[in-house]
C-alpha cells in the first residue's frame, strides 16, 4: 500500500432538490476521506447513507454542491482523471441486443484500449470472469448473475489502476461470489485500488483494509479492518437447554453481559473468558444440557450495527 | 473519435436489431403494395402512383422511426442507467451525445436506403429501367432525417418524458415542413404588424424541411436529376443547421445530474 490518495474527498456536499418544491435536503454533508493506492477500502452504510452519492459525486454524474474530489491528483470533473478507473455500478444494465462481445468491444475503446489490443484484453477479462465461452450471447439472454459478471469484466478490461464496485456481490451465486472475492483478491495484490461498497460485511471484512461506515450523509468513521476485534470487543456465547433448577439460571445469569431467552433454550454472552468459564463450569455442575459453547470475534457487523444507530441517534 | 465511433456502433447495433425498425419497414411495404392497387383503379398513370404512395411511405416511416427512436434512446439510457457505465470512463459528454446521435441517424439512414432500394426495384419491374430519381429523393430524405434526428437529441435533452420530446420534435417536423406556408399569409396580407413580423421570424427560425422534400418534383417533375448545387447547398443548410440544434443539445445535457 501507498501513501499516495487515489481519492480524496474533501468536505464533500450533495444536496437533493425537489422539483416541485425546489426545497434542497441534504445528502451528504462534509464528507471527507482518503484511499490509498494499493488499498482495498471498503465503504458502508445502510440504504439512504448517501454511498452510491458519493460514488456519483465521484463519477462526475452528479456535481456537488461544495467540496472537492481527486482522484489520482486530478480533478474529478475533468473526464481524463476517469481514465485509470474501472466502475460497476449496482444494479447494472446493458444494451439488450448487443452481444457480450461487440458489448465489451465498446467498452474497452471507451477506456481507451488501443486498437489492436482491444481483442485481447476484451478476451483476457472475460476469461477473468469466467464470461468466454459466452462471447456471442446477446445480452437480454444473460441471467442477472452472468449479467453481474460482464459488469466485472467491462470495469477491468483496461487494467483500471482504481476499481469502484458499487455491490459488486449482488446476484450471485456462492461459487460466483467466491469467484469475485478471489478476483478482487488478485487486482490488489497486483496494485488496483479497490474502492467497494457492499452490504455484504462478512465480504468487506474479508477484503478490505480499511473501512468507512456512512450514515445519513456523514461520514461517522474510518476503520482499520485488523484492528476491528480489539476496537469493538470479542464476547463468549454459551447456550443452555431450559430446565428449572433452584436459582441456578439466576446464578449463570448474573454472570453474562447479556441473556436471550430462546423457545427452549436460553443464550447467554460473556465479555470475559473467565465468567464465560466459570458459568460453563457451573451449568455442567448442576446437570444443564449445554446446546453450544464458543468464542466470538467482535464483528464488523455488531460494529456497523452501533455506529449506524449512533449516527442515526445523532 | 474513437469513442464516437464505438458509441455509434453500439448505438446503431442496438437500433438495427429491435423490433420498432422491422414494425416500420413492414408497414412502409404494406402501404406500397397497396399503392400498387390503387394505381390500379386510379385514372392516370400507375408508375407514379406507386412512385408517390411509395416515397411518401420512405420518408413519414423514417422520420416516425427517427422521432420514437430518437426522443426513446436518451430516456432509454437514463432509465435503465445504462450511460453511468459510459460516463464513468473518460468519456465527455459531447462525446456520448454525438455517438448517440450518428448511431441514430445511421439506423435512420439505413431504412431510408433500404426501404428506398426496395421501391426503386419495385418500380423498375412496372417501367421496366431504373428511375434513379428515386436515389435523388432518398438523398433529400436524408438531409431531412440529419434535422430531425438532431432536434430528437435537443428536446430528450430538454424534457424527461420520451411522450413530450416525441411531440415536439413530430411537432419540429411539422412546422418544418410548412414554413412555406408562414410566408403565404403574410405575402397575402392575410396578417400584418407583429404578427406578420412573427410568422416571418419563425420562417426564418424553423427548419426549411419543405426544400428538403422533393417527393413532388421526382414524382411529377420532368427532370432526370436534381442540380447538384442544390444538393450541395441543402446539404450544408441541413448540416448547420443540426450543427445548431446539436450544439444547444449538449449545453443543457452537460449540466444535466444523473441522479
Amino acid at each position: 500500500m501507498d501513501n499516495r490518495p487515489a481519492i480524496r474527498v474533501s468536505n464533500l456536499c450533495y444536496n437533493y432538490r425537489s422539483h416541485w418544491t425546489l426545497r434542497r435536503s441534504p445528502a451528504l454533508r462534509n464528507v471527507s476521506f482518503d484511499v490509498y493506492q494499493g488499498e482495498a477500502f471498503g465503504f458502508l452504510g445502510p440504504n439512504g447513507a448517501g454511498k452510491t452519492t458519493t460514488i456519483k459525486c465521484l463519477l462526475n454524474l452528479i456535481k456537488p454542491a461544495s467540496g472537492e474530489i481527486l482522484l489520482f491528483g486530478r480533478n474529478a470533473s475533468e473526464p481524463s482523471s476517469r481514465s485509470a478507473i474501472g466502475y460497476l455500478p449496482e444494479h447494472p444494465y446493458f444494451y439488450d441486443h448487443l452481444t457480450v462481445e461487440e458489448l465489451m468491444i465498446m467498452y474497452a475503446q471507451l477506456s481507451g484500449v488501443s486498437g489492436n489490443l482491444v481483442r485481447s484484453a476484451v478476451m483476457e477479462a472475460l476469461e477473468r470472469v469466467g464470461m468466454a465461452a459466452r462471447l456471442k450471447s446477446r445480452m437480454r439472454t444473460l441471467s442477472k448473475g452472468l449479467t453481474q459478471r460482464v459488469a466485472m469484466a467491462q470495469a477491468i478490461v483496461a487494467n483500471p489502476k482504481l476499481l469502484i464496485l458499487d455491490e459488486p456481490f449482488s446476484g450471485l451465486d456462492p461459487v460466483g461470489r467466491r469467484e469475485f472475492r478471489d478476483l478482487i483478491r488478485s487486482l490488489k495484490s497486483a496494485g488496483t485500488t479497490i474502492f467497494m461498497s457492499s452490504h455484504v460485511l462478512s465480504d468487506v471484512e474479508a477484503l478490505c483494509d480499511r473501512i468507512s461506515i456512512m450514515a445519513d450523509g456523514v461520514l461517522q468513521g474510518v476503520f482499520e479492518v485488523r484492528e476491528l476485534p480489539r476496537s469493538n470487543g470479542a464476547s463468549y456465547e454459551l447456550v443452555i437447554r431450559n430446565r428449572s433448577s433452584d436459582g441456578a439460571i439466576e446464578t449463570l445469569a448474573a454472570l453474562a453481559e447479556s441473556v436471550d431467552s430462546l423457545t427452549n433454550s436460553m443464550r447467554m454472552i460473556f465479555s470475559s473468558k473467565q465468567s464465560a468459564e466459570t458459568a460453563l463450569k457451573t451449568a455442567l455442575e448442576k446437570g444443564f444440557e449445554i446446546e453450544s459453547y464458543q468464542f466470538m470475534h467482535g464483528s464488523l457487523e455488531e460494529l456497523f450495527i452501533e455506529i449506524v444507530s449512533r449516527g442515526q441517534e445523532g | 473519435m474513437e469513442k464516437i465511433l464505438a458509441i455509434t456502433l453500439a448505438t446503431f447495433k442496438e437500433s438495427i436489431r429491435s423490433k420498432v425498425l422491422y414494425s416500420v419497414m413492414f408497414f412502409a411495404a404494406v402501404l406500397v403494395l397497396v399503392s400498387t392497387f390503387f394505381g390500379t383503379v386510379t385514372i392516370g398513370d400507375q408508375v407514379k402512383v406507386i412512385k408517390d404512395f411509395g416515397l411518401f411511405s420512405v420518408s413519414i416511416f423514417s422520420i416516425a422511426f427517427a422521432v420514437i427512436s430518437g426522443t426513446t434512446l436518451l430516456f432509454k439510457e437514463l432509465q435503465r442507467k445504462t450511460i453511468y457505465n459510459i460516463l464513468s470512463k473518460s468519456v465527455y459528454r459531447w462525446q456520448f451525445l454525438l455517438g448517440k446521435y450518428f448511431g441514430m441517424l445511421l439506423t435512420a439512414s439505413t431504412l431510408v436506403v433500404s426501404m428506398g432500394l426496395s421501391l426503386l426495384a419495385y418500380l423498375w419491374f412496372f417501367e421496366g429501367g431504373p428511375d434513379f430519381l428515386i436515389l435523388s429523393a432518398m438523398f433529400f430524405m436524408v438531409l431531412e432525417l440529419v434535422i430531425v434526428c438532431a432536434a430528437a437529441m435537443l428536446f430528450s435533452s430538454i424534457v424527461v418524458t420520451p411522450l413530450l420530446s416525441g411531440l415536439f420534435t413530430f411537432a419540429t417536423f411539422l412546422a418544418g415542413r410548412s414554413t412555406e406556408y408562414l410566408l403565404y399569409f403574410v405575402q397575402y396580407k392575410e396578417v400584418d404588424g407583429l404578427a406578420a413580423d412573427l410568422l416571418v421570424a419563425l420562417n426564418k427560425l424553423l427548419p426549411n424541411l419543405d426544400k428538403l422534400n422533393v417527393v413532388n418534383e421526382v414524382v411529377y417533375g420532368e427532370a432526370y436529376a436534381l442540380p447538384v448545387e442544390r444538393m450541395l447547398w441543402s446539404s450544408v443548410y441541413a448540416l448547420c443547421y443540426a450543427g445548431v440544434l446539436l450544439i444547444a443539445a449538449n449545453m443543457i445535457f452537460r449540466r444535466r445530474e444523473f441522479n
